[in-house]
């Protein structure tokens, strides 16, 4: 323990209840946070970075117990406080800050109240004190209109405003140790630049040490001045972070930061003068009285994929499900492969979706957790109009084709981590022989090193089956690394349409270059561009 | 604001209209077997189509409605063929000894539910839970007739604390309601102690619970504060609910206790086919129905800010 160290974990083991996947879920993990400094701890799910930071907090969820070591802090150590002084503790020397701001805040009382209360459960300040301080508070978070924000209830505030209050909370008196687990993994990229503004401008001056938790290298690099990386519950490397994301000495770390996609895209050969497999021209679609799509055209030459990249409540859904049909567009056309799909019914309009497929966002949620991989492949492929024999036959040369064993056929989808799944639901959407292929969000809820093993294999089956894709997501890096062409929606409206290369490099639009500038760790990359090729 | 309320009253009237037609339909549909229920089964046809003369009932269908809907609005409900006595006489005080003993299960289940399903719900797995939610899921799979039968035989019977009959013929006393009331909060209370408990788990897993605990908020006022009042909303949908099964589902329990309240009555009008009674218990149950939502819905809308209809969203998207 350093002197200027504000809490320091000491050979810290977090056993996992029997039964687990391994016996401990934070195994002998000594590290120190400092005053004034930002440490990010950076792991993949499942690596016991969430378990650290709880324990840390003195809070280890249901099931887990300490299982040696020591997190001392101010002299004292938590893991052996009482609950009564680790109460005492919490809001006033050591904060929290969590992932879904939305959902941290009590839906039921307006937001002030929420920060007022860390000073009323901490000191005897009076009520106007009270809520001087809070608004303070709120104004320091760069809140616009602190007094109208006070009284709101945090469904009438934007994401980004509930974290910003989340953290005034945190802030509140002025902790020692404020803990940040995944603060702006559920923001929007521009709204997440912000927030990681605000946390670059908290460890300048004052006296916080920050534990920074994140999966993200981009964010890592942004605000980060020491980082550690851990891995199946153990710390693999830890160190500066100059030294950590440029020369990282661990192969675990260097595979990591080799698999984050970066804005460069890479060469591309598809073909872009084929003929268009998808034409949407002028779709227009309400989500009731909210006009979601406006006038949205656009084309995906045969073989080549379209990466529509946009923040949350852009549209770019709902174009998705507007194209195959499972949303009506009110007036606009769709064609794919020349035919009308738009003015398509009953049995012609089933004949012809089969024709596009579409991979969702949760591999958990969208595979039918009762059948077998091969059931679920071989009803897509009979679905498809092949016979049992032959969608049998198929079935298994999908699992080769996604890089599964063929024993995957005769197991449950939860035999399968999150990758494999998702490599499931590639198969089922080539089980059809579609020509068009949407993936929605495909690749936001994996890890990064899993996400790149995604996006190359949709790139390869690309090559191999010349099949036509629609990529939706909310990641401009995502999109760099798979599309031929991009199409930057905001609002329902497309503002920017062209060569991905183009698109990423020579933005036109402001919106677009407010992205691009938003896009999380550029600001030491140069050089790193073709690392993920 | 105003829209919405407008909208939501129409809706209220609405139903009402549809369900008094549907019930004008049902009884009156048929004018010759009014008549025989009104002038007995051994009146002579002349008498009955005198009557009938008499009573407006060869005008066409559509006018006798709404001659009936105005009568019944005016509180003009007819005479009893049993009771021989104007509806209005007898329906009223009946309601109010079943208001008595719907009140008091109501007070009764709900405080009880409510206590034990905080108590389980705050410690998901804990001991007070599991032995909450199995005596719950006893007590509701029971149906009320087993109850009543079942108490009876014990504190009827075998202890002789309590009289079997309720019919509180010399005067209201409480002795006689314990045994209704108990069967009855036996049967309701178990399933909203269920909804609570649910509640009171979800709400205690949730990340502001987890942000209270951070900001080193005590028990009583994670509970109390943060969790309760989020947790309260599904329940207090439920208890609406339960107002107008109490009016219906008593119905079993006061025959069995000879109770003279509202169930008694509507099961006694419709074994004597007494029409006009009928009619008028249907659009009582009917007016209760309708006002226990509105009240509902104005305590949900009370209990989650979400769904208020704000004139002013306080935050433009950032």
């Amino acid at each position: 323990m350093t002197a200027d160290s504000v809490v320091s974990v000491e050979n810290l083991s977090v056993r996992l209840p029997r039964g687990a996947d391994r016996p401990f879920a934070v195994e002998n993990v000594t590290l120190d946070v400092r005053k004034g400094e930002i440490l990010c701890v950076v792991g993949e799910s499942g690596s016991g970075k969430s378990v650290l930071s709880a324990a840390v907090m003195g809070a280890l969820p249901r099931g887990l117990a300490f299982g040696g070591g020591r997190v001392l802090f101010g002299g004292q150590d938590l893991t052996t406080l009482k609950p009564r002084a680790l109460r005492a503790m919490r809001g006033k020397d050591i904060a929290m800050v969590f992932q879904d701001p939305i959902a941290s805040l009590n839906p039921a009382i307006p937001v002030g109240l929420q920060v007022e209360e860390v000073f009323q459960i901490h000191t005897d300040l009076k009520p106007e004190e009270r809520r001087a301080r809070a608004m303070a508070l709120l104004e320091s978070t760069h809140l616009p209109d602190p007094a109208r924000i006070h009284g709101a209830y945090p469904h009438q505030i934007s994401g980004g405003q509930c974290q910003r209050v989340v953290i005034a909370m945190a802030l509140a008196l002025d902790p020692k140790l404020l803990i940040a687990d995944e603060p702006t993994t559920a923001l929007d990229v521009t709204t997440q630049a912000q927030i990681l503004k605000l946390f670059n401008e908290l460890r300048g001056g004052s006296q916080h040490g920050i534990l920074f938790i994140t999966h993200d290298f981009g964010v890592v690099r942004e605000v980060a001045d020491r980082v550690a990386v851990m891995r199946h519950g153990q710390l693999v490397e830890i160190g500066p972070a100059a030294d950590v994301l440029d020369r990282p000495t661990h192969a675990y770390t260097r595979t990591l930061i080799a698999s984050v996609p970066s804005l460069n895209p890479p060469a591309r050969t598809t073909d872009l003068t084929a003929p268009p497999a998808l034409k949407a021209d002028d779709l227009v679609a309400f989500y009731g009285p909210v006009k979601a799509l406006k006038d949205v055209s656009v084309t995906i030459p045969k073989g080549s994929t379209l990466a529509v990249v946009g923040e949350s409540g852009s549209g770019k859904s709902t174009l998705a499900r507007t194209i195959i049909r499972l949303h009506e567009p009110d007036s606009g056309t769709i064609a794919v492969g020349g035919v009308d799909y738009t003015a398509l019914k009953g049995r012609d309009l089933q004949e012809r979706r089969r024709l596009i497929q579409m991979i969702f966002q949760n591999p958990f949620g969208s595979l039918n957790p009762r059948r077998t991989v091969g059931d679920v492949l071989m009803r897509a492929g009979v679905l498809g109009g092949q016979t049992a024999t032959a969608a049998r036959a198929r079935a298994l040369e999908l699992l080769d084709l996604v890089r599964l064993p063929r024993e995957a056929f005769d197991r449950r989808p939860d035999a399968f981590s999150g990758g494999q799944r998702q490599r499931i639901s590639i198969a089922r959407a080539l089980a059809m022989n579609p020509e068009i292929v949407i993936a929605d969000e495909s690749v936001s809820a994996l890890d990064v090193s899993v996400q790149a093993q995604v996006l190359n294999l949709l790139d390869d089956l690309q090559k191999k089956t010349g099949m036509t894709m629609l990529f939706i997501t909310h990641d401009l890096r995502v999109a760099a690394q798979i599309a031929d062409h991009i199409a930057v929606m905001k609002r329902g409206e497309v503002v920017e349409y062209g060569l991905a290369r183009d698109v990423l490099r020579r933005p036109q639009h402001p919106y677009t270059r407010d992205l691009v500038a938003a896009a999380p760790g550029q600001t030491r990359e140069e050089g790193q561009g073709a690392a993920a090729e | 604001m105003l829209a919405a309320v407008l909208k939501k009253l129409a809706e209220v009237v609405g139903a009402m209209l549809v369900v008094s037609f549907i019930v004008f339909l049902v009884l009156e549909a048929n004018v010759e077997d009014v008549a025989v229920k009104v002038l007995g089964a051994y009146s002579a046809p002349d008498q009955r189509a005198a009557w009938l003369e008499a009573n407006g009932y060869l005008d066409p269908f559509l006018v006798r409605y709404v001659r009936w809907l105005w009568d019944f609005v005016t509180l003009d409900w007819g005479q009893s063929t049993l009771f021989r006595v104007p509806v209005t006489e007898i329906l009223p005080q009946r309601l109010a000894m079943t208001g008595i003993l719907a009140g008091v299960t109501l007070v009764v289940s709900t405080v009880l539910s409510l206590v034990l399903g905080i108590l389980a719900g705050m410690n998901e797995g804990s001991i007070t839970d599991r032995t909450v939610s199995f005596v719950s899921v006893l007590t509701t799979s029971i149906p009320e007739f087993a109850t009543a039968v079942f108490l009876s035989a014990i504190f009827v019977f075998w202890l002789g604390w309590l009289p079997g009959a309720s019919t509180m013929i010399s005067g209201f006393t409480a002795r006689e309601l314990v045994l209704p009331v108990a069967v009855l909060t036996l049967y309701s209370a178990g399933y909203l102690a269920r909804i609570t408990r649910a509640s009171m788990v979800e709400a205690m897993r949730s990340p502001y619970v987890r942000t209270a605990l951070m900001k080193g908020a005590s028990t009583s006022r994670i509970v109390l504060q943060h969790a309760l009042r989020n947790a309260l909303i599904a329940p207090v949908t439920v208890i609406m609910l339960h107002i107008p099964w109490l009016l219906s589902g008593v119905i079993v329990v006061e025959v069995f206790f000879a109770y003279k309240g509202f169930g008694t009555l509507l099961y006694e009008a419709a074994l004597n086919s007494d029409v006009f009674l009928i009619e008028a218990c249907a659009m009582v149950s009917v007016v209760v129905v309708v006002a226990t939502q509105l009240i509902s819905d104005g305590l949900y809308r009370l209990l989650n800010p979400r769904l208020r209809v704000s004139a002013k969203p306080a935050g433009a998207t950032a």
